[in-house]
């Protein structure tokens, strides 16, 4: 078959969705499909940009290409899930999450505009409307599909997948730092996880990787690592090639990931592959749906003292690092996260 | 549930910062109330019926806004009380009390004091009347012949008033028609509220005196000449029975002049200038008065809270024949023909003092309809049964907006004419989907 995967684009930013729908795009190659990606470019602010974007890829003709057809579209995001096609599948990677689970939120950049009501009630409507012409409807994970029928009233099933390079990440040691291997922003909370290493008893360390989406926002990172007198227990190692993430993974005595109702989550995915725990928290949504409290790792509120008291304890514990580390590989295995499964259900 | 209210409050002066005060309490025992207001300062007494605010369209918590429930905009023909809540209520959805149809004067004083000027202001006439009301605008601001009340009875302009809205209410049953042409919002006509019935004053007994005279008493806002009070003088003036009347002026006017019309009319004797009082004052002089002439010509598309007073004390009422007045139960009212107004004042003054007894009674069929018709708890009703409706149609109104900007912003110049028609309807036929 002839796929077209849509997905947008935020020009200039590399991150999770664009491995994603790289990975997708493989996995049905590897099937023997002729597949490409449509990448739309996505600017949400202004607020009235959003319906902008949404009725330029509604307008857009993607039955055939160069005279062939395009026997099959796969949406990943919004609003390129929208594109019209007569066979589509959609496959949510997330919504347009300002509209809905963070609304009104300390993040929502919607809520602060006079018309921020009105358009998000427009977003919601446009999603009941549009949403059901896709021949079949799945989520990246529990998370989204949960979100989507609390907000829209819509079922999808979850459909998990493996990170990239998935057969590269392999267990080390069980060595002298926990890694916190993620964008830095204010989602993924690595201040909370700095407030947290502040009230830790053993002598943890933490390791950062990623780049800041805003270069101010490591300047605060930084700032209050001083502040809090941290510096020497953190290290910001920046945007890392792959091969040093698959180390760092490797090497870590446990991972920390502790976002904020995350979608899916692939760091969580891919310290289970690499046989370590994790430390995440009870709001962190989809890395709860792996990681249970006490097997595969620590869920603790998301409160500094709370995530301290975990990290103290699988420091402490060098036999509760290698347990919950092997349970969270065996957890992965059971749960059949491979491409094959799938290509298998966006196919049939 | 959640309401965002937008008002003027007392001390203001205007008739629906009153109202607004009158049904809080009926309001906040149904909604968890924010109220925003333009007042610098208000009564510590409402504060215990929800968290109010001061706000201007530039300074406003646009956030807390969106979060804080449907917003509720009670809007009128005047830029000093409702300028900031229309400039709002234009960017943030929502539902529009309409008090009046005829804005237009507001809406020329937006533009030519708060931004956009003349072109702006001709604009929006060409928007909503075409050349014909540019022209009728044009010669008004050149002072060529026209006059405000003549350009606002024949272009209103209150489709500006509501073209974002989720949803309008009119206290008018004869403005429901007139709206509903021009949005698609729900549309509800409820009768213009009073206070909580318990609140009502105690009842009023009248009876017929056969030397001491019989009481007018005419308040409001009476500086505009639709209130009729220079003619209601004459008539009165010129009445076979006017030694059988002394008269009351309350309120706010222009107080040189219409001591100049009572002079030169010789009612020196009979008429007493109260200027304005309280609403405690207000209370003791429609206890204790016999007849209230509430007339108004030409009708802005208003209904009338003063008449709502007169009634709550069981008065009589002289009001025009027409609009809003118009419907309303014979027995409750005395009508006035605009045609003839000076011959029916007089009719009613004679009947009054040959027969008081029969306007008596048609004060108290007032009172009873206001009761029935008119309470806050009957109009708190009315808002909870359309609340539903507006939530499950205002999805409907940002694809609209968008829609006009989406043609104003990129398809008005769009290069090929003929191309730009097939946008448009491509367009329109996708957005009509989205909701």
């Amino acid at each position: 078959m002839r796929i077209l995967i849509t997905t947008t684009h935020v020009p200039f930013v590399d991150g999770g969705a664009e491995t994603h729908a790289r990975s997708l795009r493989k996995a049905l190659e590897d099937k023997g499909h002729e597949v490409d990606i449509a990448q739309i470019p996505f600017k949400w602010y202004p607020p009235q940009r959003i319906h902008e974007h949404v009725l330029a890829c509604r307008l857009l003709d993607l039955q055939e290409s160069n005279g062939c057809t395009i026997d099959k579209v796969i949406g990943l995001k919004f609003p390129a899930y929208h594109v019209r096609h007569p066979n589509k599948s959609i496959w949510i990677l997330h919504q347009f999450r300002t509209a809905f689970e963070m609304w009104g939120s300390e993040h929502c950049d919607l809520s602060p505009h006079p018309q921020g009501r009105a358009i998000r009630d427009s977003i919601d409507s446009v999603e009941r409307a549009l949403l059901p012409e896709a021949r079949t409807l799945f989520a990246n994970s529990q998370t989204v599909a949960d979100r989507l029928k609390t907000h829209c009233g819509i079922g999808a099933t979850p459909l998990y997948h493996p990170p990239m390079n998935a057969n590269e990440f392999h267990a080390g040691e069980y060595g002298d730092y926990l890694y916190f291997p993620s964008r830095l922003n204010k989602w993924k909370r690595q201040m909370l996880a700095l407030e947290a290493l502040a009230q830790t008893h053993q002598p943890v360390n933490i390791r950062f990787s990623g780049l800041p989406d805003d270069p101010s926002f490591q300047e605060s990172l930084e700032a209050r690592a001083r502040e809090l007198g941290v510096t020497r227990r953190v290290a910001f190692l920046g945007r890392v090639p792959f091969e040093e993430m698959i180390h760092q993974y490797a090497n870590a005595k446990a991972v920390l990931f502790i976002p904020e109702q995350e979608d899916y989550g692939y760091i969580t995915l891919e310290a289970m592959l690499s046989s370590k725990a994790v430390i995440t928290c009870t709001d962190s949504g989809g890395p709860n749906e792996f990681i249970r409290n006490g097997k595969e790792g620590f869920v603790c509120e998301p409160d500094a003292g709370a995530i301290a008291r975990a990290m103290d304890e699988a420091w402490a514990s060098r036999n509760f690092a290698i347990e919950a580390g092997k349970s969270a590989m065996i957890r992965y295995m059971e749960m059949d996260i491979t491409w094959n499964h799938v290509v298998d259900s966006l196919l049939k | 549930m959640k309401l965002s209210l937008f008002s003027p409050l007392p001390p203001s002066h205007t008739d629906i910062a009153n109202s607004t005060a009158r049904i809080l309490p009926a309001l906040a025992s149904k909604f968890n109330l924010s109220v925003y207001s333009e007042n610098q300062d208000w009564s510590p007494k409402l504060n215990r019926f929800g968290e109010i605010s001061t706000f201007t369209s530039d300074n406003i918590d646009w956030k807390r806004l969106n979060l804080g429930g449907i917003p509720l905009y009670q809007i009128g023909n005047n830029i000093h009380f409702h300028g900031e809540i229309i400039r709002v209520a234009r960017r943030c959805p929502g539902i529009v009390v309409l008090h009046d149809m005829a804005m237009h004067e507001t809406i020329l004083n937006l533009c030519l004091l708060k931004g956009g000027g003349r072109s702006r202001y001709f604009e929006i006439l060409h928007k909503y009347c075409g050349e014909e009301g540019v022209a009728a605008g044009r010669a008004f601001l050149d002072e060529k012949g026209t006059d405000i009340n003549t350009l606002s009875t024949g272009y209103p302009l209150f489709e500006y008033i509501i073209e974002n809205a989720i949803g309008v209410i009119t206290h008018n049953p004869l403005n429901a028609g007139k709206i509903r042409m021009s949005t698609n919002a729900p549309i509800l006509y409820a009768p213009l509220p009073f206070v909580e019935t318990h609140l009502m004053a105690k009842p009023v007994h009248r009876s017929q005196r056969e030397s001491d005279p019989y009481r007018i008493l005419i308040f409001g806002f009476l500086g505009g000449s639709n209130r009729r009070l220079h003619p209601f003088l004459k008539a009165l003036a010129s009445s076979s029975v006017r030694e059988r009347f002394v008269l009351t002026i309350a309120g706010k006017y222009p107080d040189p002049e219409i001591r100049k019309w009572v002079e030169e009319l010789g009612l020196t004797t009979q008429v007493d200038f109260k200027g304005f009082v309280t609403d405690d004052e207000l209370d003791s002089l429609l206890e204790t008065s016999d007849l209230v002439p509430n007339l108004r010509w030409p009708s802005m598309g208003e209904s009338s809270g003063t008449l709502l007073r007169i009634w709550n004390y069981s008065l009589p009422c002289l009001v025009t024949d027409t609009a809003f007045y118009s419907t309303l139960p014979d027995n409750t009212i005395a009508l006035v023909n605009p045609s003839r107004e000076e011959m029916d004042i007089h009719g009613h003054l004679e009947s009054f003092v040959k027969n008081p007894n029969v306007y008596f009674k048609m004060g108290e069929a007032g009172r009873r309809y206001l009761e029935s018709q008119h309470s806050a708890e009957a109009f708190t009703k009315h808002l909870e049964n359309f609340l539903p409706e507006v939530i499950r149609t205002k999805a409907r109104i940002y694809p609209q907006i968008f829609g006009r900007q989406l043609v104003n912003s990129f398809l008005s110049d769009y290069p090929d004419p003929s191309a730009r028609h097939s946008l448009l309807s491509r367009c329109a036929r996708e957005l009509s989907e989205w909701a």
